[in-house]
C-alpha cells in the first residue's frame, strides 16, 4: 500500500529523478512554494521608536506584581480545572474518532473541527448553549478532539500489529484494542496528552470571553491595557504551572486530579440551551435566504451576496493566509534548527542546556499575540511580526517535542562533536521525527494566523473574527468553511508527504 | 479496577447533579467595558449589590469581555439588563424587539473620538482642520465592535474621503483596545489611530503616554455612546413597572464608588431615539445590515 503511494506521476518524479533524500526534497519543494509566495507577502518594515514601550515592558519583568492574591489563586485553580477537564474529555472523544479515522467522512469532520480556532468555537458555542462554563469547556474539548483523533490514529497505525494478531479470536473487541494497541501507545500517548494539557493551560484565555476568570483571562486584559507588571506576574505563574506540570500531573496524580476537576466542574451553570433549528435557520442561514418563502430572486441575491463575500473576503483571505502560513512554516524550521542544540545535553556545555530549556519553555509558553505585539513595536505592522511570532512559538514547541528523542540517542564512543555531530549524525537520525512534527505544525500555524488581526494582515481568521464581532454568523460560517477546506487541503498534502517520507525511510 | 471505575462515574454523576442551582427571579446584567477591563468582577459586584438593595430581588453580574458575547447573552435572554456601547446597544436592540435604552452616562450624551498621530513620523503636531492630512498613513482602530474606536472614526473617514479606510490609509489595523492604540501610535508602529477621548485624557492625566511623541490631531463632533438597555420582557418576568423601577435605581446612583465602575459622573435618562443616529451611521458604514 505504501508503495502504490509512490507510483503516481508527480510523486514518481519526486522520488526518482531528484538526487536527494525525500526529506530534503520535501523541504526543497516547500521552499520553492514559499519563494513563489514571497512577492505576495507584505513584509514592510517601519521605522519606529519602540523604546518607551519596550522599557515599560522590561520594567514590568523585574517588578512583577498583582493587586489581588485571592483573584490569582482562584484563577490558578480554574485554569487547571478547565485544562484538565477539557483535555480529558477530548482524549475520550478523540480515541473514539481515531477508531473510525479511516473513513473519509470522519477525517473531514475532524479536519473541520480542528480548523476552527478555539476562540471562534467559544463564540459559536455561547450562541448555542449560552454564556457558560460549558461553552468554554467545549470550545477547548471540540477542536482538541479533532487533534487527538488524528494524532492517535497515526499512533495506532504505527503500533506493531503482532500482539493484535496473537489475540485475534481469543478476546473481545475492546480487550484487543486495549491490550494490543493502547498498551503500546501508552507512553507516547501520555506524553502527547501532557503536551496538550500545556496548550490547554494557555488556551484558557478564550474562556475569558465566557466570563471565566482564568489566568489567560487576566493575562489578556493586562496585555491589552499595558499593565506590564501584572502581565509578567501572570506570565511567571503560567510558566511555573507549565514548567512543573510533570510533578502535578504525574502518573500518580492524574486520575485523582481528573476526578476532582470533573466533579467540581459546574457543567450546567448558566447553560441556556438554544433552539438549534432556529439558530441554523436564522443566524447561520445566509442573509438573503433568511425568509419563509425562498424564491428564485432570493437565490440570485444569495449569489451576489456570496460573490461579494468571495471577492472582498474569501479570496484575499485565502491568499494571505496561505502566504503567511508558508513563510511561517519555513521560518519555524529555521528556529527549530537554532533552538535544538542549545537545550540538548549533546551540545550545550554542562548545565547550560538547562538555560536552553528555559528559553524553549519561555518561547513556547508566551502567547503568540504578545510575541507579535513586541515584534510589531520594533519593526512595525506587516506579516513579518506574525511570521516571527509564529516561528518562535512553533519552533519552541517542536524543539520541546524533539528533546526526548535527541537526548536519548546513543552515540559511538568516537563520535564527532559540535557542528559536525549536529549536521551529519544527529539531524539525519532525528529528521523523520522532525519532518512529521514540522509538517503537522503546518495546519496549526494556519489556524493560529487567525488571532493576529492587530497586525492589519487580513487573513481568513481576521475576516472570521470580524464576522463574529459584527454578529454575522452566516458570514462567519461560510468563512469557516473556506478555512476548513484550506485546512483539509493542507492536511492532505502534509499527510501524503509524511507517508512518502515514512515509506522511503523504512 | 472495576470498583475504582464505578466510583469515578458515580462522582461525575453527583458532580453534575450538584450544580443544578439556578434561581428563577434573578436579574442578571452584563457590561461592556471599553476602557478598563481589569477587576471587572469586583467593580461590578458592588453595582449588583446596589441594585439588589434597590430592587429587592436577587441581582447578579455576568462578566463577559467581548462585545459579541454580551450581545449574544442579551439576545438569548441570559441577561435582562446590559451596559452597552452605542453600537453594541443598537445591535442588541435590533435583535430583541421591545428592548429599550433606559439610561446613559452624563458623559455619553456628548462622547468623542480623538484621532492621534505620531509626531515624529507625521510631522503633525497641532490639530488639523480636517482628516485629509492623514491620507496614506498607517492607521489603527481600536476594537472592531467599538463605537468610539471603530464606528465613529470610520464614519468620519468615509465622509471625508468618500472611500473605505483601507483605500485611504496604507495600512489599517485593529489594536483591540484603546490603551494599545495609544501604545502603538506612540511607538510609531502605526502612524495614526483613533481612540476613545476618555481613555486618552486619563492616560495624559496619569502620565502613561508621552505627549511629546503623540498628539491629538482631530476631534470628532459629539455623539451618543454608552447606555443601559433592558429587555422588553423584563416587566413580564419581574412584575409590572419593573423597567421603571430599574431606571429609577440607575438614575439615582450617586455614590462615587458605584459610578467609578463605569466610570461616569452620573446617569441621565435615555431612549432608543437617542441612538437612531448611531444606527443610521452603522448602516451607512455597513456594520449592520
Amino acid at each position: 500500500m505504501m508503495r502504490s503511494e509512490t507510483q503516481g506521476f508527480v510523486s514518481g518524479f519526486f522520488t526518482r529523478f531528484l538526487p536527494f533524500s525525500s526529506s530534503i526534497k520535501t523541504i526543497l519543494v516547500l521552499f520553492v512554494i514559499t519563494l513563489v509566495c514571497l512577492p505576495y507577502a507584505d513584509l514592510d518594515v517601519a521605522i519606529t521608536s519602540p523604546w518607551i514601550v519596550l522599557r515599560r515592558i522590561l520594567m514590568g519583568a523585574i517588578t512583577p506584581s498583582y493587586p489581588s492574591a485571592m483573584e490569582l489563586l482562584n484563577a490558578l485553580v480554574l485554569t487547571v480545572q478547565f485544562a484538565v477537564v477539557g483535555v480529558m474529555a477530548a482524549v475520550v472523544v478523540g480515541l473514539l474518532l481515531a477508531r473510525f479515522y479511516r473513513w473519509q467522512v470522519v477525517r473531514w469532520f475532524c479536519a473541520l473541527i480542528r480548523a476552527v480556532h478555539e476562540l471562534f468555537w467559544a463564540l459559536l458555542l455561547i450562541a448555542l448553549v449560552g454564556v457558560s462554563p460549558l461553552a468554554g469547556l467545549l470550545a477547548i474539548a471540540i477542536p482538541y478532539s479533532g487533534i487527538f483523533a488524528k494524532v492517535f490514529y497515526e499512533m495506532l497505525l504505527q503500533a506493531d500489529s503482532t500482539p493484535g494478531l496473537v489475540l485475534q479470536g481469543k478476546s473481545g473487541f475492546f480487550s484487543r484494542l486495549i491490550y494490543s494497541k493502547l498498551a503500546q501507545m501508552a507512553p507516547r500517548m501520555s506524553r502527547y496528552i501532557s503536551y496538550r494539557l500545556e496548550c490547554a493551560l494557555r488556551s484558557s484565555a478564550v474562556l475569558g470571553f465566557v466570563g471565566l476568570p482564568t489566568l489567560g483571562y487576566y493575562l489578556e486584559t493586562s496585555i491589552k491595557e499595558g499593565r506590564y507588571s501584572e502581565v509578567w506576574l501572570l506570565m511567571y505563574l503560567l510558566l511555573v504551572l507549565i514548567g512543573t506540570k510533570r510533578w502535578w500531573f504525574s502518573r500518580r496524580s492524574w486520575l485523582l486530579l481528573t476526578v476532582l476537576a470533573f466533579v467540581s466542574f459546574p457543567f450546567s451553570a448558566g447553560v441556556l440551551l438554544q433552539d438549534v433549528g432556529q439558530f441554523i435557520s436564522e443566524d447561520l442561514m445566509p442573509a438573503p435566504l433568511r425568509m419563509d418563502n425562498v424564491t428564485l430572486e432570493s437565490w440570485w441575491l444569495f449569489l451576489s451576496w456570496f460573490d461579494h463575500l468571495w471577492q472582498t473576503e474569501i479570496f484575499p483571505g485565502v491568499v494571505n493566509t496561505f502566504v503567511l502560513t508558508m513563510l511561517s512554516l519555513i521560518a519555524t524550521a529555521g528556529f527549530v534548527l537554532l533552538m535544538l542544540p542549545g537545550q540538548s545535553v549533546l551540545f550545550a556545555p554542562k548545565y547550560t542546556w538547562l538555560l536552553g530549556r528555559a528559553v524553549v519553555l519561555l518561547v513556547r509558553s508566551l502567547p503568540e499575540v504578545i510575541l507579535a505585539f513586541i515584534v510589531m513595536l520594533i519593526i512595525g505592522p506587516s506579516m513579518l511580526p506574525a511570521i516571527v511570532a509564529l516561528a518562535i512559538h512553533n519552533g519552541g514547541v517542536i524543539s520541546y517535542l524533539m528533546r526526548h528523542q535527541m537526548d536519548g540517542l546513543t552515540l559511538r564512543q568516537d563520535h564527532a562533536t559540535g557542528l559536525l555531530l549536529y549536521c551529519y549524525e544527529v539531524m539525519p537520525r532525528i529528521s523523520t521525527q522532525f519532518m512529521s512534527f514540522w509538517l503537522y505544525r503546518w495546519e496549526v500555524i494556519m489556524r493560529e494566523t487567525a488571532i493576529l488581526g492587530l497586525l492589519g494582515v487580513p487573513t481568513l481568521g481576521f475576516y472570521i473574527d470580524s464576522a463574529f464581532e459584527d454578529i454575522r454568523y452566516d458570514r462567519a460560517f461560510i468563512l469557516i468553511l473556506a478555512a476548513a477546506v484550506l485546512n483539509i487541503g493542507i492536511e492532505t498534502i502534509s499527510g501524503r508527504l509524511q507517508r512518502l517520507l515514512n515509506s522511503t525511510a523504512s | 479496577m472495576n470498583a475504582r471505575h464505578r466510583i469515578f462515574f458515580l462522582l461525575i454523576v453527583l458532580g453534575c447533579l450538584g450544580s443544578f442551582t439556578v434561581s428563577a427571579a434573578t436579574l442578571v446584567f452584563t457590561a461592556i467595558p471599553d476602557q478598563d477591563e481589569s477587576r471587572l468582577k469586583s467593580r461590578f459586584s458592588t453595582v449588583a449589590a446596589y441594585l439588589r438593595e434597590q430592587l429587592s430581588i436577587d441581582v447578579q453580574y455576568l462578566p463577559v469581555k467581548s462585545y459579541a458575547a454580551a450581545v449574544t447573552a442579551f439576545k438569548n435572554g441570559q441577561v435582562q439588563l446590559a451596559w452597552f456601547g452605542g453600537l453594541s446597544g443598537v445591535r442588541a436592540r435590533l435583535r430583541v424587539p421591545g428592548s429599550k435604552a433606559i439610561a446613559q452616562g452624563y458623559e455619553d450624551q456628548f462622547f468623542k473620538t480623538y484621532f492621534i498621530a505620531n509626531i515624529e513620523q507625521t510631522k503633525l503636531k497641532q490639530p488639523v482642520a480636517n482628516l485629509l492630512g492623514l491620507k496614506g498613513l498607517t492607521f489603527t482602530f481600536g476594537s472592531k465592535g467599538s463605537t468610539s474606536g471603530r464606528l465613529m472614526p470610520e464614519f468620519y473617514i468615509r465622509e471625508t474621503f468618500g472611500a473605505p479606510p483601507n483605500k485611504v490609509f496604507s495600512r489599517v489595523g485593529f489594536s483591540g483596545d484603546h490603551s494599545r492604540t495609544i501604545a502603538l501610535v506612540e511607538s510609531g508602529a502605526f502612524q495614526a489611530g483613533a481612540v476613545n477621548y476618555k481613555v486618552w485624557e486619563d492616560a495624559v492625566a496619569n502620565g502613561s503616554v508621552a505627549t511629546e511623541k503623540v498628539s491629538v490631531v482631530w476631534r470628532t463632533p459629539p455623539y451618543p455612546d454608552y447606555q443601559w438597555t433592558i429587555r422588553g420582557d423584563a416587566d413580564k418576568h419581574f412584575g409590572d413597572g419593573f423597567s421603571i423601577k430599574v431606571t429609577a435605581a440607575l438614575l439615582a446612583m450617586s455614590e462615587p464608588s458605584l459610578l467609578q465602575a463605569f466610570p461616569r459622573q452620573s446617569f441621565v435618562p435615555a431612549s432608543n431615539a437617542d441612538y437612531e443616529v448611531i444606527e443610521t451611521i452603522a448602516k451607512s458604514v455597513g456594520l449592520i445590515d
